[in-house]
């Protein structure tokens, strides 16, 4: 029942942000230079009546919060509007690439945690160690290392020189490998510098040595009572990396023409095809709040405490 | 006003805190590589052999030899010198995009943190709005706004991330504003304006001089990043985002176009990650970032 209190609290919390950000789009949109009756018509000649008619229609004689709310009731039925270069559907283009996106970002986050986790895990128990030096030096530079140029000495390595993989372009699923990877470094080593903070820390809490006091064996002790504590900063971690992978795709499939939801983006703003660009930055921004929000909630459910404090304090 | 941070700043840089940074191996090489990364870009007119947008069609895409030592690219400029003029315009950014968001995060946290109530609320909605963008999107969506320029990629970037500036610093503020001295400060009649730039800035100045160390290196991979797709700095500037973007095309053919200024942010973002961790082991332990 505290749980159910907890968990609807922050999907309230949430439902203003989303709004706040929709208004923030439809305002950046509002201001944008260029008549959208114009772009729409895109130079056929029409008489100045028909404009008009054209504007009543699109509603866009009316004041600005009524125009609001004309583009919310159309974005919440789905309709993003018309794409001003290619004329179809913009949620028909994001759903034609969301695939490749999903796949890439899937691809990039089980290789980032099963690398991040397991190298934090070994740091932490070899604490102080050569192989806790090395391991946790090379993940301070591999978050110091752009994922784009990255991206490039792999292609130039496994494309190029050893003529491994596709270099560019989606031809199966061995293309996603090199994007996939260039995405996921630096990801991993915050993951890894993360996971290895919270073992230190909670191993040397009091109940990891009553745990060894009462002679459990050391899989027990170490899965059981430490792990499952440290990892729940690693959980929230997930959920707030997903939206910042999605701001590294389109650097990463604009780099190896990947035809995904990024790459859609990126060719859009320079074509200037702003209903594009504000359907993907209002669905990934919608996104973001979904994933901030699931993320409390599932941290709520590993961790009763923060349920306790949260719900006393607020 | 301007001696008591004097003061505040020497009594960080007092020889205990110095001593006990220079037990930390790594912050020490990242403020050597530091160092070296700011004494070219200092002596770039003097250190290059050439000019930063010198053409000349008879040299191009050469390989790294004795006489262009990082190569030439595919208008027969020398990588060297446009790298070495690059560390001017990465550490410029690094430096401005830290200013801004500095500039509008602190205030605003220290806002929230002192008054509290309303005021507080509402600076956290506004903090919570913009930390609900992912930050490479919304800053693609500001320059399509404001259109492509080295500019206009500092102002996005600033805008998209100032947000953990106001979060700790209302956090540290409200630390420290139940505590005595504030009280005291109160009850002898201070006016809350000089409270706040007297008594409480000073004292969060440490936190903030971290986060400022570690937004650096993230501000620098934003901007190369948006460089290099091109809404950032224009031809022919030497920002090395824009050679990563113009190497591109011939990275088969001559990679080390791509190499060299790839290389030059990995060290500038290393040194300031490097120098970032140890300060604040040294300054505030305890101090973690979400």
């Amino acid at each position: 029942m505290e749980l159910l209190t907890y968990v609807t609290k922050k999907l309230l919390i949430g439902i203003p942000v989303i709004i706040g950000v929709t208004i923030i789009l439809f305002y950046i949109m509002y201001i944008l230079p260029g008549d959208p009756i114009q772009l729409l018509l895109s130079g056929e000649r029409v008489t100045p009546e028909r404009v008009e008619e054209l504007r009543r229609a699109w509603g866009l004689d009316q004041p600005v919060y009524v125009q609001y709310f004309y583009w919310l009731s159309r974005i919440i039925r789905g309709d993003l509007g018309i794409s001003i270069v290619t004329k179809q559907p913009v949620s028909l283009l994001i759903l034609q690439r969301l695939p490749y996106t999903l796949a890439l970002m899937l691809t990039s986050i089980i290789l980032s945690y099963v690398i991040g986790v397991l190298t934090g895990i070994i740091t932490a128990l070899k604490r102080g160690s050569l192989l806790d030096s090395i391991l946790s030096t090379s993940s301070i530079i591999c978050y110091s290392i752009p994922g784009f140029w990255f991206g490039l000495i792999l292609m130039l390595v496994f494309a190029y020189y050893l003529r491994l993989l596709p270099v560019s372009g989606y031809e199966g699923w061995h293309s996603l490998i090199l994007p996939a990877l260039s995405l996921a470094l630096p990801s991993s080593a915050y993951v890894m510098r993360l996971t290895r903070a919270e073992m230190v820390e909670v191993l040397g809490e009091d109940y990891i040595r009553t745990a060894w006091a009462k002679g459990l064996n050391k899989r027990r002790v170490l899965l059981v009572h430490a792990l499952r504590n440290a990892i729940i900063p690693v959980v929230t971690m997930f959920f707030l990396d997903l939206p910042w992978l999605m701001g590294g795709a389109v650097v990463i499939e604009t780099l190896f023409a990947l035809p995904g939801m990024g790459r859609l983006l990126y060719v859009s703003i320079l074509r200037q095809d702003y209903h594009v660009v504000q359907g993907i930055v209002l669905i990934i921004t919608v996104l973001t709040v979904v994933c901030n929000t699931l993320g409390d909630v599932v941290i709520a459910i590993l961790d009763p405490r923060i349920r306790f404090e949260r719900g006393r304090g607020v | 006003m301007i001696r008591l941070f004097v003061e505040k700043i020497k009594l960080l840089g007092n020889n205990e805190t110095f001593k006990l940074f220079l037990t930390y191996k790594r912050g020490v090489a990242g403020l050597i590589l530091l160092s070296l990364i700011v004494f070219l870009a200092l002596t770039a007119d003097f250190i290059t052999p050439k000019r930063f947008d010198e053409i000349d069609p008879s040299s191009r895409l050469l390989p790294p030899t004795i006489k262009y030592i990082f190569g030439t690219d595919h208008m027969g400029r020398d990588v060297f010198s446009r790298v070495v003029y690059g560390a001017r315009i990465a550490l410029w950014v690094g430096l401005l995009v830290v200013l801004v968001e500095a500039g509008i995060g602190v205030p605003l946290g220290l806002l929230g943190g002192f008054y509290g109530g309303r005021i507080d609320k509402f600076i956290s909605a506004i903090t919570d709005l913009i930390w609900a963008f992912p930050p490479i999107i919304l800053a693609l969506a500001i320059v399509t706004i404001l259109g492509p320029g080295l500019t206009n990629v500092v102002i996005a970037v600033s805008v998209i991330s100032w947000a953990p500036y106001t979060r700790v610093v209302r956090a540290k503020t409200l630390s420290i504003v139940s505590r005595e001295f504030i009280i005291a400060a109160r009850a002898i009649g201070e006016s809350s304006l000089s409270i706040i730039l007297r008594y409480i800035l000073p004292n969060i100045l440490p936190p903030i001089i971290v986060l400022a160390t570690l937004t650096i290196p993230s501000a620098i991979l934003y901007t190369t990043a948006l460089s290099f797709l091109g809404f950032g700095a224009q031809p022919p500037t030497p920002d090395w985002g824009l050679m990563l973007n113009e190497g591109r095309d011939y990275i088969f053919m001559a990679p080390w176009c791509c190499v060299f200024p790839g290389l030059f942010i990995t060290l500038t973002a290393l040194s300031f990650n490097l120098l970032g961790d140890a300060l604040r082991e040294v300054l505030d332990p305890k101090l973690r970032y979400g």
